[in-house]
């Protein structure tokens, strides 16, 4: 076998090195010829491969409500509708008599309020907003007209359960301090005036919403907007 | 063939593993974090997204961790079509991965696994139907993407723990592991959150929002991108590490071309492709091409004494 010569040997060792060093060029600029997915500090690794150890439900977002919602109480309806289909956190409440609209008006909670309850005689009771914040508008009560009777920061709330709002929004379950969602209590009792007049025929209609929050049930009254604890 | 040696070793020493750290979460530990806030603005550098860190409040959530975060002075990319990305995260990828150190805004020193973490406020962040999108984080690698609609909620307030709840993605942590899923945890989900209104409802104090677990905070020490110090160290190293981080600088890269947001060979230093100083320890693998090159220059190298040994026989 011919030996040979040594420029050739020379030759084809610095060839490898100069391999070497604009493979390491190449990496360092970016100009990769086969792909340019790669960077100077950055491993070279598929978008497949790298969604699959690093993707994992990792986004921060919130479920939007749905865009149409009713709630009904007797010949009450009310409906809570999305401005634009949520591209804006605003919403329209409407009151509704049977087929007959009694109110409408933009409502101040972002994406509406999380829970509604509407009273026999046509009072809305909007109970907190639908984005986990210590809401302006925790509680907010309106006549048929369409006019606030009575407005509750989450501040009111937790000074009339006298809970602290570390205890409040550990036990929530919705929002800051609601801990299941509200219900509607309707009684009748016998007043003052026909207990002494010995009448008993003569009875007055309560209508109160009760909420779980704090270890504790918030009671609002629906015809006053009053609060107290039971 | 000196040269050849060289280059060789190079290679090598990307591979030598670091030391392992043993260092446990509790009052004796005090650790860095360093955020690269990048601007996102059309290709004239107008309309720019906009930008809010919430700092106080990302600071003192991060505290839980004994950690300090060093807000880095923001990074400008004019490239419009990073104003919205798309929901299929391709676009998220190019930001996070493409391109060469210092690419699409990222810090020079960012990688994967080490390095300050990137931070792009863009416009918008497309998502599935019914849902409002604030960030999206990889987990356990780097890259954050913030959009607008978390400086829009609340009636313009902001959402301020968004930011932090995707660095503890970056950190390593999920919304269901470790601890997660109270209403007062900061890794569980937008929907079951409880979202802070001041830096006063930030546990321990006020409402005790965006707490973290045990599990979670040594989660946070364990991840390469805090750097963590017995106690004594660690404000001079947090010091060290600040002043060892350049200043902001505009990039005016049309994302669609690599090559114009790859950075000149030239200004490519030896010490810029360095772990810095006080930084995490990062793993630095080489790439599959360098393994090629370096197993073909030991090949060269064999052939080329085999076939002197065979001559000299």
């Amino acid at each position: 076998m011919k030996r040979p010569p040594r420029s050739q040997k020379w030759i084809v060792l610095w060839s490898a090195i100069a391999v070497v060093l604009l493979w390491k060029w190449a990496n360092m600029t970016g100009h990769r010829a086969e792909s340019s997915l790669s960077g100077a500090v950055l491993p070279q690794e598929g978008l497949v491969n790298f969604l699959d150890r690093n993707r994992a439900d990792a986004s921060d977002q919130l479920t939007q409500p749905p865009l149409n919602q009713s709630f009904e109480t007797g010949e009450y309806l009310f409906a809570l509708t999305a401005v634009d289909e949520w591209q804006t956190p605003d919403a329209i409440g409407q009151l509704y008599q049977g087929e007959h609209l009694l109110w409408e008006k933009p409502l101040p909670q972002q994406y509406g309020p999380r829970f509604v309850i509407v009273g026999s005689q046509g009072q809305v009771l909007l109970v907190d907003e639908s984005i986990n914040i210590a809401s302006p508008y925790a509680l907010m009560l309106m006549d048929t007209l369409g006019e606030p009777i009575s407005t509750y920061t989450f501040d009111d709330i937790q000074q009339v359960l006298s809970v602290s709002a570390a205890e409040l929004t550990e036990q929530a379950t919705s929002g800051w301090w609601v801990a299941s969602p509200p219900e509607l209590s309707i009684s009748e009792s016998i007043s003052e005036q026909a207990q002494a007049d010995d009448n008993v025929d003569d009875k007055v209609l309560e209508e109160h919403a009760l909420i779980s929050a704090g270890g504790k049930t918030l009671v609002v009254n629906l015809l006053t907007g009053n609060l107290s604890v039971q | 063939m000196a040269a050849g040696c060289v280059a060789v070793l190079s290679s090598c020493t990307d591979g030598v593993p670091q030391s392992v750290r043993t260092l446990y979460f509790d009052e004796t530990t005090n650790g860095a974090l360093f955020v690269q806030p990048i601007q996102v603005c059309n290709d004239n550098g107008q309309n720019c997204a906009g930008v809010n860190l919430f700092e106080d409040i990302t600071a003192k959530i991060l505290e839980q961790a004994r950690l300090t975060v060093n807000f880095l002075p923001t990074n400008q990319l004019n490239a419009s079509r990073f104003l919205s990305i798309d929901s299929g995260e391709s676009e998220f990828y190019e930001l996070s991965r493409a391109g060469s150190a210092g690419a699409f805004g990222r810090h020079r020193d960012s990688t994967r696994t080490s390095g300050p973490l990137n931070v792009w406020f863009v416009d918008e962040f497309k998502t599935e139907s019914g849902l409002t999108q604030f960030g999206s984080a990889w987990v356990d690698a780097n890259g954050i993407i913030i959009s607008s609609a978390t400086l829009d909620f609340n009636r313009g307030q902001g959402r301020p723990d968004t930011l932090a709840h995707e660095i503890g993605h970056n950190l390593g942590l999920r919304h269901t592991n470790l601890g997660a899923g109270g209403p007062n945890n900061l890794l569980t989900d937008g929907n079951n959150r409880n979202v802070p209104g001041s830096v006063d409802d930030i546990y321990p104090h006020g409402a005790g929002l965006s707490q973290l677990t045990p599990a979670q905070l040594q989660a946070i020490v364990d991840s390469p991108f805090t750097s963590y110090t017995v106690s004594a160290e660690a404000d001079a190293n947090a010091a060290s590490d600040a002043a060892s981080y350049s200043g902001s600088e505009a990039i005016s890269a049309d994302a669609a071309s690599f090559e114009e947001a790859a950075v000149d060979l030239a200004s490519i230093s030896l010490t810029s492709l360095q772990v810095p100083s006080g930084a995490p320890e990062a793993s630095r693998i080489p790439e599959p091409s360098s393994w090629v090159a370096i197993a073909f220059t030991g090949f060269s190298a064999l052939l080329f004494f085999q076939n002197r040994r065979t001559c000299s026989a």
